[in-house]
């Protein structure tokens, strides 16, 4: 295969080409194929170290990084917050530090500081990957996002897409925003005034708070979770306001009448940005995005594992 | 002290607009003449400055030098030899040191270790409130009785309205300015200007409307009160405009702008360096011209540098960890010379209104600032063709967090007098 891209680290789509967007996504199907063979394992990276640092909770992404690299026969090693001594006050420097002391080729780092990846990028010889910065990015989401589209349309070339929730704590969002226009998709941001900013307009966005007129314009909505951790102050009445207003809800869904594919990053409030029955009603690709997940994150492992010299 | 005979500069008299080639003759720590040409058997020692300009000693109104409570970022002997290589003879320390300078006994231990250290004036400025916790009045007079130059809670706005009415009213009395850091810590909780570029970083923003109610509040009380208000780290193109207002109006009040605000923008953010995090943030391009026309106008009195030290081990953290601040009192002239003065934004007598007579006037100090007979022998000497590079082991504060490191600067402090008494860069520089 030949090597699309040639960076050192993936900390965001915000400043990579369409050219390496399509790469991964190209690399992505490769691998998929390989995922649905009876024997799942290439021994592509044997000996290679892959460290997950995670800082912050997370269930799907964390197990969908590891699963790719044992799938190309990189060792694992994962680090949580909660067991690490980040508890005895020691920095992240240090950590990283310490953690590339025992050689490893590949970080995967997820913290809750937008730059946490950049930060590390620059003080390490390993490779990055930003598993998620704060709000700011979540790379590897945005691309498992536009493949699953892709697959789905068969084409991102002038696709709607509507992301709908609490666009200005989404890392979700920025991605994907940054994705889907750079590959030639429109992208509509919706939800309670405070919650997005008017000026991702400058980034190709149209700005909505009406869920009934993303429901009607788009081919593709995808809901997002509202993350009351990172709130802390008062953006909205509640829940059941929250619902009412502004979420996908089977009388919204009914009413509007036409089919359009429905994502979510995960994991999901049901009954607050979604009703569980709308799920039934739609083409929902949920659990297509985690299955797609493990074969775009193989990708990108192949991508950064090989600058190393590895062969395939 | 000896005579000293300073031979062939080029002296710049700001306040009276004036240029020309001329001789100092330094006596007892005072200019005892100011000639065309002073022959060389007037004084033991003469300084030839042949090529060097000479300027009114620097004065800034706003550092940081962290001592007492926090030496392994600065002390006050570091922290006024980083001030003698940037040409400053006399500074204003911020009492946020641990513990905070809000009682008599620590004005003094200041003004102590000044006497000890006999560099440049370090003018101690106390708390408003006790312990800089914003809940009960300082003991405003004691302090300025010990030396306190002025007040403020500098780090945090004094939100009680009622505390700092009062500290308005004392400060017409006391003849000492009441210094506000104006950000509203309701509407600030961010950590970089709130914008385009916060909001594509996904970092919490500090919004100007942050800065202006606490400013239009301050101004508010200093002209219901008649007190002195001076406004720190002037960020906002409106809160430029409230200021200029409220001088239109007749407020008393001053206000000072750093180096930092006038040659950087959120646009440097992007790069996450936290050695740009500062508060209040750098803000978008309109607002760094309109601080510029501000201070040319004269809203803006004086540029202060708001050096804050903080460790590598500080800085070298995530965005949302690392301490605010950034260090500069021994480029800010500098800087400013290479970025404002050589591109043509500002011109040099500003520069030098805002570093010498001006903030010595805020502090009720006539005779600094200024290049006259019988004057103290306050003197910055600088060549104006120099350039040189900001490399880390030229920095002599305890603390390297400037993100100017390996920048091309033009502009460099030769000597220093501080009351006559001369000290060479290249000296302290080692």
């Amino acid at each position: 295969m030949d090597l699309g891209y040639h960076r050192k680290d993936l900390l965001g789509l915000e400043d990579l080409t369409p050219n390496e967007i399509q790469f991964f996504l190209d690399t992505a199907r490769s691998f998929k194929e390989i995922l649905e063979r009876p024997q799942r394992k290439v021994p592509t990276f044997r000996g290679k170290t892959v460290l997950s640092l995670f800082f912050e909770p997370s269930t799907r992404t964390r197990m969908s990084f590891e699963l790719a690299a044992k799938r190309l026969s990189a060792d694992t090693v994962s680090v949580a917050k909660a067991t690490s001594s980040v508890k005895k006050g020691e920095t992240l420097l240090d950590t990283m530090k310490n953690m590339e002391a025992m050689k490893v080729d590949v970080i995967i780092l997820r913290h809750e500081s937008p730059g946490a990846a950049h930060f590390l990028a620059r003080h390490t010889e390993a490779s990055v990957i930003n598993a998620g910065d704060g709000p700011h990015e979540h790379p590897t989401q945005a691309l498992l996002d536009l493949f699953t589209v892709r697959e789905k349309l068969g084409t991102l070339e002038g696709i709607k897409l509507a992301i709908v929730g609490d666009i200005l704590h989404s890392r979700v969002a920025r991605s994907n925003l940054f994705g889907f226009t750079k590959m030639g998709a429109e992208v509509m941001l919706v939800g309670p005034p405070p919650l997005v900013p008017k000026s991702f307009e400058r980034y190709g966005a149209r700005i909505s708070h009406s869920v009934d007129e993303a429901l009607e314009w788009a081919d593709v909505v995808m809901a997002l979770r509202i993350q009351k951790e990172r709130l802390g102050e008062s953006f909205f009445g509640s829940d059941r306001e929250y619902r009412r207003f502004f979420g996908i809800t089977k009388e919204r869904v009914q009413k509007v009448n036409r089919q359009f594919v429905l994502m979510h990053p995960g994991p999901v409030n049901w009954h607050v940005e979604l009703d569980p029955e709308v799920v039934d009603l739609l083409d929902t690709v949920i659990l297509e995005q985690v299955t797609n997940g493990v074969a775009i994150r193989m990708a990108i492992l192949y991508a950064l594992l090989a600058r190393g010299g590895t062969s395939s | 002290m000896s005579r000293i005979l300073i031979r062939g500069g080029t002296l710049y008299d700001p306040k009276k607009r004036t240029e020309g080639r001329y001789d100092l003759l330094i006596d007892k720590g005072r200019i005892v003449k100011i000639s065309d040409q002073i022959p060389s058997t007037e004084a033991p020692t003469v300084l030839n400055v042949k090529g060097l300009a000479i300027f009114p000693g620097f004065i800034d109104l706003h550092a940081h030098f962290r001592e007492p409570g926090e030496e392994h970022k600065e002390d006050l002997e570091s922290g006024s030899r980083s001030a003698l290589a940037g040409g400053f003879v006399a500074v204003c320390v911020m009492p946020n040191t641990r513990p905070p300078l809000s009682d008599r006994s620590r004005i003094e231990y200041i003004r102590s270790r000044e006497e000890e250290l006999r560099l440049i004036k370090i003018l101690p400025v106390g708390t408003i409130t006790k312990e800089r916790v914003g809940k009960e009045l300082a003991e405003l007079l004691e302090m300025r009785d010990a030396g306190a130059v002025a007040f403020s809670d500098d780090g945090a706005w004094v939100a009680d309205g009622a505390l700092m009415r009062h500290a308005l009213e004392y400060s017409r009395w006391l003849h000492a300015p009441i210094v506000s850091h104006a950000e509203d810590p309701t509407l600030a909780r961010g950590v970089m200007h709130e914008g385009e570029v916060s909001d594509v970083l996904g970092l919490k923003g500090r919004p100007r409307i942050s800065e202006d109610v606490a400013v239009f509040r301050d101004l508010a009380l200093a002209e219901l009160t008649g007190g002195y208000l001076h406004v720190a780290h002037v960020s906002s193109y409106s809160a430029a405009r409230l200021i200029q207002e409220a001088k239109q109006r007749g407020v008393h009040v001053t206000a000072e702008v750093t180096p930092h605000h006038l040659t950087f923008t959120d646009e440097r953010l992007r790069s996450f360096d936290t050695c740009y995090k500062v508060n209040p943030p750098l803000r978008e391009e309109q607002d760094r011209r309109a601080l510029i026309e501000a201070l040319k106008e004269g809203v803006i009195d004086v540029v202060a540098t708001d050096h804050a030290p903080h460790t590598d081990f500080e800085k070298e953290a995530d965005f949302l960890q690392a301490p605010p601040g950034m260090i500069g009192i021994q480029w800010a002239f500098a800087q400013l010379y290479t970025f404002l003065v050589l591109t043509g934004e500002v011109d040099l007598w500003t520069l030098l209104d805002a570093l010498t007579w001006k903030p010595a006037k805020i502090l009720g100090e006539p005779q600094w600032g200024q290049i006259e007979e019988g004057y103290p022998a306050h003197l910055t000497l600088v060549d104006l063709q120099h350039e040189w590079v900001l490399e880390e082991r030229r920095i002599l504060s305890k603390s390297k967090n400037t993100p100017l490191l390996g920048e091309k600067l033009r502009g460099w402090v030769r000597w220093t007098m501080v009351a006559g008494k001369l000290f060479s860069v290249d000296d302290l520089l080692g």
